[in-house]
């Protein structure tokens, strides 16, 4: 008998062929011995899809081939439990499948904020990773700068504001952008992931321009002051709000100015993902400096209330050795199992100690409401002519 | 019209109202679990009152009806159509339906087939033997708790073999699990509190599994393995409950147990027990399987039977005092118990919602498993400071003027009477009342407990107020024996009239003990 585990991935959101690769790349490395694997795949348009062919990247080429190998599904609660039935087929329809745990990869707005720890929280089903709240606030970066420095951890300053605040009055905003935050700034749309739609602006033309761009992604834009000597730090934290633990850092290489998408997931036209991407690992900063970067990753995730595995990007100013905390991602590319294996711990371990984790956070749950069991609404009817009902 | 067709259309119709005049019967068959004495009483009791004058009429036609199959087929269609009403209705009707499990479906097929056998033997025979079968026919049609019991009757060893068969498919799945510590519970009382304390203790660290509410026979076990154990879990923590002798060597073949926790040993079941030491046999069938794979058994030795019988045996014991694993310095307050719990060197100081010697006892026994499965000593005072108290027994609840009030409704229990005004007289500095009825159900016991229990109430309480002017006789006896102020002793009509009484007295220093009564009702 082995746990079913189903693999959710896709979804409606930019980062969806992000999101394939990671997926597989954990499906290659989950213990098979000890897992059955369920792939869901949520295509562009939402609908959920299920199939071997999904756990082989090269099916991935073509998605009409795809998907005439797939059988559409849907999840429901029933009898206690969560299941995965088939919606084709009347009567030799497959037989229901029992899932014991969701493993979420996916990337970006309408799934890693919160949208997929919703679904399915909704459906009571245990599942790996952050959920809905602490999804939420890792990916508006607004927000997630807001909760740090109440809980005085260190970010930098920033601006945000709508589309349509920028549409009545711009000049306003940048000049206030020049005055509170000052040049050089970086502008970046407030809820995407893997660096879509950030510039980096040295001049108004520049901020114009870069504006324009962010807002053409999202409704809400970020302005933060850029740091001129600067390098970019990550590390990453697995455990839950009880106890976690940090990997070792790494450095992520720029082409750019930043870090961009195709940097980030196409670097060198083999799509490998997050893993294949140039970086220095660990990186090559004083141990010192390293410890404190894990010790504040770990207050910066408990802060949120995380779960699971997440990976903080950091913003380190050479010049004053000071260390901001510029964004955190709730599921990160490819896991950030390389920085894992770095730290001494292999893939398939790692989501071996995912999915503990999954089900220690449903046990905390199961416990708070072990005894609530009986109808308060039992007996009672509204007070219509004639009813003998207690009254509400 | 020609008689081979209607007599064809007659069995035809005969064949086919069992379909719906079973209904009803495999309903209350179903609601009777299955025991054909117990759905026959109803049978008995209900049916025939309703039934009688309907199969006498049809008794006395079939006779005139043999001659003529004209009228035998109108009230055969008359038959049909009432039956088919009737199974609507009660389908609609009925709070509890018809579940149409897989058993059932079983009982549907074997009726189908004995109907349909039934129809052959009646359409295709010779003249003679065609008559005593359509005979049979009309009767098992008409009269359908006699189709009801064969087809119980046929279906009966497909069950045993079906229940065979769930047994090894548990023991499989158990066999499957590598890596699946189970921790067999048993005793006389306290089985199911334990078992849930023992649950949310490992929970701390574990993927836990335990057998639902009291299910505690071979076949909830088996179900519950069947249905729920899933390859995540690490413990299953099994309740196992006997009748008689063999009953946990059963349930210890399919589970096999690697641990146990032997609650007690008391007078329970005695009628097919026969004697304490056979229950004592019983429940050390636990230790037997456990002690085969060399696991640990703890047991209670606050359990008198257990402490004059194990000493030859290899136990590891738990209690209040003496055993290996014991609660040092209880205390009771508003807030619940205190104690220090002793887990061999460790010494752990910790605080429950729950009250009393039994619980604390429970809870000594369910850690000192959850500490040998490695909880960690501050795992287990979080989850014992989380436990939750079972409704109405020794239950904590805040009571009109900010007074305390210890509900212990559902006790109906003379030893636990006594308990629960033991912990009352541990809530120091507080003024203590009682309410109660006084105890039912004892038979000639009963004056001279509830006189008992009088006199224990003057010792420990301020306040006694009884209710129901007949029952407080006892009371009032022991009560004129002693010197308490008979103005603090109060009888009313009820217990709404009670916490009136009560009201009167209640503070934020007040305590009052509910023994035996139901509060819930006037607590709002």
């Amino acid at each position: 008998m082995k746990t079913n585990l189903a693999v959710i991935f896709g979804c409606r959101s930019v980062e969806h062929e992000v999101a394939i690769i990671s997926a597989v790349q954990a499906m290659r490395a989950i213990d098979k011995k000890k897992y059955e694997i369920i792939p869901l795949y949520v295509t562009k348009s939402g609908e959920l899809y299920t199939g071997e062919a999904l756990t082989k990247i090269e099916e991935f080429r073509n998605m009409q081939t795809l998907l005439s190998k797939l059988s559409p599904v849907s999840l429901v609660r029933q009898n206690g439990g969560v299941y995965m039935k088939h919606l084709n087929g009347s009567l030799f329809k497959k037989k229901d499948v029992l899932i014991d745990v969701a493993f979420p990869i996916v990337h970006g707005t309408n799934c890693e904020d919160g949208t997929v720890a919703g679904y399915l929280e909704f459906l009571g089903l245990p599942y790996v990773g952050c959920d809905i709240l602490s999804a939420a606030v890792g990916m508006d970066k607004a927000v997630f700068k807001d909760v740090l420095k109440s809980a005085g951890l260190p970010v930098l300053p920033c601006l945000r504001f709508s589309a349509r605040e920028y549409n009545e009055d711009g000049t306003t905003i940048i000049k206030n952008i020049r005055e509170k935050i000052g040049y050089p700034v970086i502008v970046k749309p407030v809820n995407l992931g893997s660096s879509v739609g950030i510039t980096k602006a040295h001049d108004e033309a520049g901020l114009i321009d870069a504006i324009a761009l962010a807002i053409s992604f999202s409704d809400k834009v970020l302005v933060e002051h850029a740091v001129n000597n600067l390098r970019e730090i990550n590390c990453s934290v697995l455990g839950d709000s009880d106890e976690c633990q940090a990997s070792v850092c790494e450095e992520p290489f720029m082409n750019d100015e930043i870090l961009s998408y195709e940097d980030k997931y196409m670097g060198g036209g083999k799509q490998k993902g997050m893993a294949s991407l140039g970086r220095k690992l660990p990186a090559d900063i004083p141990e010192d400096a390293a410890k404190a970067i894990r010790e504040l990753s770990c207050k910066i995730f408990k802060t949120l209330g995380c779960n699971g595995v997440v990976r903080i990007d950091y913003l380190v100013d050479n010049d004053t050795g000071k260390v901001y905390a510029n964004e955190i991602n709730t599921i990160p590319g490819s896991l950030s199992f390389y920085l894992w294996e770095a730290t001494g711990l292999n893939y398939t371990d790692m989501i071996d100690k995912l999915v503990s984790l999954a089900f220690r956070r449903q046990r905390n749950r199961d416990n708070l409401t072990f005894t609530i069991d009986t109808n308060i609404l039992s007996g009672v009817s509204f007070g219509t002519k004639g009813s003998k009902g207690s009254k509400i | 019209m020609n008689t081979e067709k209607i007599y064809l259309a007659i069995c035809i119709i005969a064949a086919i109202i069992p379909f719906f005049s079973s209904y009803r019967q495999l309903q209350m068959l179903q609601q009777n679990s299955y025991f054909p004495s117990r759905y026959f009483k109803w049978v008995y009791d209900s049916y025939f009152t309703q039934f009688t004058g309907l199969t006498i009429v049809f008794c006395a036609l079939s006779i005139i009806i043999r001659f003529n199959y004209v009228i035998d087929l109108i009230i055969v269609c008359l038959l049909f159509a009432v039956q088919i009403a009737d199974a609507i209705l009660t389908h609609k009707k009925s709070i509890k339906k018809l579940v149409f499990t897989a058993r059932i479906k079983r009982i549907y097929v074997a009726q189908t087939l004995i109907m349909l056998v039934a129809f052959l033997l009646a359409t295709n025979t010779g003249n003679i033997a065609k008559g005593v079968f359509f005979s049979i026919l009309l009767l098992l049609s008409v009269f359908s708790p006699l189709l009801t019991l064969i087809d119980w009757g046929i279906t009966w060893p497909i069950e045993k073999i079906f229940n065979l068969y769930y047994k090894y498919d548990a023991e499989e799945k158990i066999d499957a699990c590598k890596n699946l510590t189970v921790i067999g519970v048993t005793g006389s009382y306290g089985k199911t509190s334990t078992k849930f304390i023992l649950a949310r203790l490992l929970s701390e660290k574990y993927n836990v599994l335990t057998t639902p509410l009291s299910y505690n026979t071979t076949l909830g076990v088996v179900k519950t393995v069947r249905e729920n154990l899933r390859p995540h879990h690490d413990i299953f923590v099994c309740e196992m409950g006997a009748k008689t002798n063999g009953d946990i060597k059963e349930i210890c073949d399919i589970v096999k147990p690697d641990m146990g926790l032997i609650t007690s040993v008391g007078a329970q079941h005695l009628e097919t027990f026969k004697n304490i030491s056979n229950v004592f046999k019983t429940k050390f069938e636990l230790y037997d399987a456990v002690k085969k794979k060399n696991g640990d058994v703890y047991v209670n030795i606050e359990s008198k039977t257990i402490a004059a019988n194990c000493e030859n045996k290899d136990c590891k014991t738990y209690g209040l005092v003496g055993g290996q694993f014991y609660a040092d310095n209880i205390t009771y307050s508003k807030s619940g118990s205190t104690f220090t719990l002793v887990l061999e060197t460790e010494r752990i100081e910790v605080s429950t919602k729950l009250l009393g010697r039994h619980n604390v006892i429970n809870i000594v026994g369910a850690a000192a498993i959850a500490y040998k499965m490695g909880v960690t000593p501050e795992q287990l005072k979080f989850a014992i400071s989380r436990l939750e108290s079972t409704e109405h027994r020794l239950e904590i609840k805040s009571t009109i003027n900010g007074s305390t009030m210890i509900d212990d409704a559902y006790n109906a229990n003379p030893e636990g009477c006594i308990e629960a005004l033991n912990v009352l007289s541990h809530f120091e500095g507080m003024q203590k009342a009682i309410i109660t009825p006084g105890l039912v159900e004892l038979g000639d016991k009963e004056y001279d407990f509830n006189y008992k229990l009088g006199l224990a109430a003057t010792s420990v309480c301020d306040i006694i107020i009884l209710v129901g002017q007949k029952r407080s006789a006892p009371f009032t006896d022991a009560i004129s024996t002693t010197d308490f102020n008979s103005e603090k002793v109060f009888v009313a009509s009820s217990f709404a009239e009670a916490m009136n009484i009560y009201s009167q007295f209640a503070n934020s220093k007040t305590v009052v003990l509910v023994e035996n009564d139901l509060p819930d009702n006037y607590l709002n």
